[in-house]
């Protein structure tokens, strides 16, 4: 059905290399730093791109209740806002948002916490790939 | 483009005020400090009084005056002007009968003038307008954001000041006019000129609900310090009484951080007229680049407060309010954490565990192809909230090594780990061991494929499979508690997770090949419009690990082999876009759970979302449900939004609220109606019964928004934040 | 103010000079200099001629493009002028400028289309001429810590 195996990272010429600057949390730089080398990018200090990533955000939300009317399953809402720069001037300014759900269990509140933590791991990995991918189809206009 | 100049607040038409300073070049060009003077005739006696008459124009460190005849003292560097003046310095233009201008202080007084601001589109008159460094008094005076000889609406005051670089002004003996109608008289009353420092301050706001009856809040702003404000608000309930609700919010070089209380002193809507209250605590501290410490905390005095009173700390339908102190260090490899965690459960269920504290370590080699090694570290000490005597010690070491080989059409990565666990447990349930050792090794092979092709409408195509085995030999874990563990929920996402129970008092054997294909669809610009995703685990072996097996049931497989999950996300044009994502079992032929949400989004001033949620066996209650969210700005003025939520297996509305917004340039209204559950989760307070059928609360609010005073003009998107299902907790991100 | 420079000798240079025996008046042409103590007029043409009862020179007519008049008076401020016709009255102590007249005075400086200043009150009167384009401009430059520096941005 023509599909054949993938020749190369399908990056824009001159996205090799890359700087990483993160004021945020570490745990998402370190996702987006292997999601940059699993694609194929160099990630290095002396590169005429730089991709900036400003701030991450978490928030909950409601999104079904019980018929006592309490929460039955939330949503996770990851926003983390960047910046792409070509020496040292900004060309991409964007926001990349992962949303997860799970189920809340007031019998195990602190388990549900961790659950809770490791879906920001996973959103965090998600997060890269979209930005990632933003950033691409940016370069690629 | 005319929809987003929909959604931008309007803004009033100003008669343009004909700059002073266009009307001379040459006194453009003075050097600072000194007074340039333009006029017809000019009489200068030296170093005393000069008079100038005649279109005279001065100009004195970007302060521009034009009039008829204006006297300057050289001496006391003092400028007196009269019959008709016009005066602007950049932030204030005033037109009024005469000025005393003084040089050396800069201090100006202005006689019965008509005053603009320029940035903030407010004007008024003052019979006397006082004006210092960034200080504007005027007294006997009039303000409003409003055009036209009647505004709609006007502040008269004996004295208001406006204090540039604290956005905000104050007024004293003010009286509040409505179309030239005095409806409301304040002895004292601030209001935030830009929304600088207080963002979203509603002003003032009136709701009438079931509830809680008539309601006003007034909030009154201090600015104590460039780095210190407190917000005060009463608020009146007709069937509860006054609340006091007050927020002391500071920011310091290292550490900000807010304190809020709320107290209503015995609520007449509750039998026992209690006293009911709210206390939050947060804080953060950046002692250096690596070291931070924060702080969270919510005490409420009864488990309906949120219910009853809605807050910005918790939903109004959460289960329980958790709180946490923790200092965290990070560095390049290393990442610390000491933590405790305490819980407030809201309702009737099981006590929670209390971490006191949590102590976790890391190492993380950050290479991320070749070999890697990492390493997880924790040592915590649990103790039950109501059973003191149910406590336990946990220590866990968690070394594991990596390997992964890549190229663009494949990656493989091999993970070894070795999860070594001991407890000491205190508890009056006979299963549990006082000192349990379990040590399991875990192994993970994964391999991913990367095929594409180009399709015949131009996309490209990708399509990768992935094949994941996952080996975890079996142990008997009944002698250990359960402290921190759940059995997570498995959809697409965690199909390649090695792990099916969060936290680490349960680790299910695993003996099981996970296949997933994931294709998606790029344009030529490489924007991904399509990404769908299909998987499955097949057990080789079934998996026996439960949380506790009471003898009451028999035992329950906690993974099926006949579990399809797929997920898919596609924008289908600019404005439409479908999300949805199914768990079905070919068994059962059943859907274990099901999700779909289709979007129609023109702008963020007009969009609608329709989701339907379907999922079975959650704390064994099957939950289906509708919901919509619409947005729809029909013009300039009118915005319309509305959420509905409709609970299909308990065939009622579980929330829904409708919002209309007229606003015009300078005020605007909003009437918004809502419908919720009302939960009554303190049996000690009303009917014996907890929830026998579900009341519901029901209520019209109506917001009578000052554009240009509070600036609300995010439109109706907050309004819908603030429903059950809109709410938006935020969470705190350490490492 | 301005009066010791009176009595001091009065020097006068030009290329060409005339004197107008009739109307008892002297001309001098082509960069004219007249120097008396701290005054100072350079001109490229200067009519002097004496009233009736006076036998002294005492009106003085500088043109030039312009015409300048310099100097400082006993408080230590320094006065000049320039215009494209000076007139200078010694017995009523008054000058006359006309025509792109500019006089700066101490911390002052005007210019405007005629000004008039009084030397003995030391005030200075500008104004412009009827037509609404004629502008007079002030300007009051900040005292600086000592005055004496003060001249070098007039």
């Amino acid at each position: 059905c023509g599909f054949q195996l993938r020749g190369d990272y399908q990056l824009p010429e001159s996205l090799e290399s890359i700087r990483l600057q993160s004021n945020v949390s570490k745990e998402l730089a370190s996702q987006m730093e292997q999601r940059l080398v699993h694609s194929g990018i160099n990630v290095s200090k002396n590169s005429s791109y730089q991709l900036a990533l400003l701030s991450d955000k978490l928030e909950r939300r409601t999104l079904s209740l019980f018929e006592s009317g309490q929460v039955a399953e939330y949503e996770l809402l990851y926003q983390v806002s960047y910046q792409l720069l070509k020496d040292n001037q900004v060309i991409v300014e964007r926001t990349a948002e992962v949303a997860r759900d799970y189920q809340d269990d007031p019998n195990f509140a602190l388990a549900k916490t961790r659950e809770r933590e490791m879906l920001v791991n996973e959103m965090r990995a998600e997060a890269s790939r979209i930005i990632l991918q933003q950033i691409v189809s940016e370069l690629s206009q | 483009t005319p929809q987003n100049s929909v959604s931008q607040p309007l803004v009033c038409q100003v008669t343009p005020v004909e700059s002073i300073a266009d009307k001379s070049l040459q006194l453009q060009a003075i050097q600072a400090g000194a007074i340039g003077v333009e006029s017809q005739s000019a009489r200068i006696l030296s170093n005393d009084k000069a008079y100038f008459e005649g279109n005279v124009i001065i100009q004195h460190n970007g302060q521009w005056l034009s009039t008829q005849a204006a006297t300057l003292d050289q001496q006391k560097g003092q400028i007196e002007a009269s019959n008709g003046i016009n005066f602007s310095d950049g932030y204030l233009n005033v037109s009024g009968e005469s000025l005393f201008l003084d040089l050396n202080s800069n201090e100006a007084r202005l006689y019965s003038s008509d005053y603009r601001l320029t940035n903030v589109n407010a004007r008024g008159h003052a019979e006397l307008l006082y004006l210092s460094q960034q200080n504007v008094l005027l007294q006997d005076s009039s303000f409003t954001t409003c055009p036209g000889e009647t505004p709609a609406w006007q502040l008269r005051a004996e004295r208001i000041e406006i204090d540039e670089n604290s956005d905000f002004g104050e007024a004293w003996h003010a009286r509040f006019e409505l179309f030239d109608v005095p409806i409301l008289y304040l002895p004292y009353f601030n209001f935030p000129i830009s929304d600088a420092r207080k963002t979203g301050f509603l002003y003032p706001t009136f709701d009438s609900s079931s509830s809680n009856g008539f309601e006003v809040e007034v909030p009154y702003y201090w600015n104590i310090a460039p780095n210190m404000d407190a917000t005060i608000a009463p608020i009146y309930m007709s069937e509860r009484g006054t609340m006091f609700s007050g927020e002391y919010r500071y920011l310091f070089e290292e550490s900000a951080g807010q304190l809020n209380l709320e107290y209503l002193n015995n609520d007449r809507a509750i039998a026992t007229e209690e006293s009911r209250y709210l206390w939050h605590v947060q804080h953060k501290t950046q002692f250096n680049e690596q070291l931070s410490l924060y702080l969270d905390g919510t005490q409420i005095s009864d488990d309906n407060y949120l219910n009853d009173f809605g807050s910005d700390f918790a939903g109004r339908a959460d289960t329980h309010l958790y709180r946490v102190a923790q200092l965290d260090y990070i560095n390049e490899n290393w990442t610390a954490q000491v933590r405790t965690e305490d819980y407030e459960i809201l309702g009737d269920y099981l006590s929670p565990y209390r971490t006191l504290p949590q102590i976790s370590l890391s190492y993380e080699q950050n290479k991320f192809t070749g070999f890697s090694t990492n390493l997880y570290t924790e040592l915590t000490y649990f103790q039950n909230q109501d059973k003191a005597s149910n406590y336990a010690t946990r220590a866990h070491v968690e070394p594991s090594v990596k390997y992964r080989y890549e190229k663009p059409a494949f990656d493989t990565e091999a993970e070894l780990s070795y999860l070594f666990t001991r407890y000491r447990q205190q508890s009056d349930d006979a299963r549990l061991d006082d000192d349990v050792t379990r040590a399991l090794p875990r192994l993970r092979l994964q391999a991913q494929l990367h095929l594409e092709r180009e399709t015949s409408d131009g996309y490209r195509q990708t399509l990768s499979p992935q094949i994941q085995y996952l080996y975890v030999p079996y142990e008997n874990q009944q002698n250990i508690g359960i402290y921190d563990t759940a059995l997570l929920q498995d959809d697409y996402y965690g199909l390649f997770r090695s792990r099916r129970f969060s936290g680490l008092d349960r680790i299910a054997e695993a003996n099981q090949v996970t296949y997933g294909l994931t294709t998606s669809l790029f344009t030529d610009s490489e924007r991904e419009v399509l990404r769908a995703s299909l998987g499955q685990i097949y057990n080789i072996e079934d998996s026996r690990t439960e949380l506790l097996i009471d003898e009451t049931n028999e035992p329950t497989f906690t993974s099926s082999n006949s579990e399809w999950v797929a997920d898919i996300n596609w924008t289908m044009t600019d404005e439409w876009s479908l999300k949805s994502s199914i768990q079905y079992d070919t068994e059962l032929n059943s859907t274990r759970k099901s999700q779909t949400a289709l979007e129609y989004r023109k702008n963020s001033s007009n969009l609608v979302q329709v989701s339907h949620r379907k999922a079975t066996n959650i704390l064994n209650n099957d939950i289906e449900q509708i919901g919509t969210q619409a947005v729809f700005a029909a013009s300039k003025q009118w915005q319309v939004a509305a959420n509905v939520f409709y609970d299909l297996t308990h065939d009622r509305v579980n929330d829904a609220m409708v919002g209309v917004q007229y606003s015009n340039c300078c005020w605007a209204v909003r009437v918004s109606a809502y419908r919720r559950i009302n939960r009554d989760l303190e049996p000690a307070f009303n009917n014996a019964t907890i929830n026998a059928d579900t009341e519901f609360d029901n209520g019209i609010s109506i917001q009578f928004i000052i554009s240009g005073l509070a600036s609300d003009n995010r439109g109706l998107i907050d309004m819908l934040e603030k429903s059950t299902y809109g709410y938006r907790r935020p969470f705190y991100l350490s490492n | 103010q301005g009066k010791a420079d009176f009595k001091k000798p009065m020097e006068v240079e030009s290329s060409h000079e005339q004197f107008d025996i009739k109307n008892n008046k002297l001309v001098l042409t082509d960069n004219v200099v007249i120097r008396q103590g701290t005054l100072l007029i350079k001109a490229d043409r200067l009519e002097a001629s004496a009233s009736e009862s006076g036998e002294q020179a005492d009106t003085f007519i500088a043109e030039g493009s312009p015409a300048t008049y310099t100097q400082t008076l006993e408080n230590g401020n320094d006065i000049s002028a320039q215009a494209n016709k000076i007139t200078y009255f010694q017995v009523e102590q008054r000058l006359e400028l006309s025509g792109d007249a500019r006089i700066s005075q101490g911390t002052s400086s005007s210019s405007g289309d005629t000004i008039v200043y009084d030397l003995a009150a030391q005030t200075i009167s500008a104004s412009s001429s009827d037509a609404d384009n004629g502008r007079v401009i002030t300007i009051f430059t900040p005292k600086t810590k000592d005055d004496k520096t003060d001249n070098e941005n007039r």
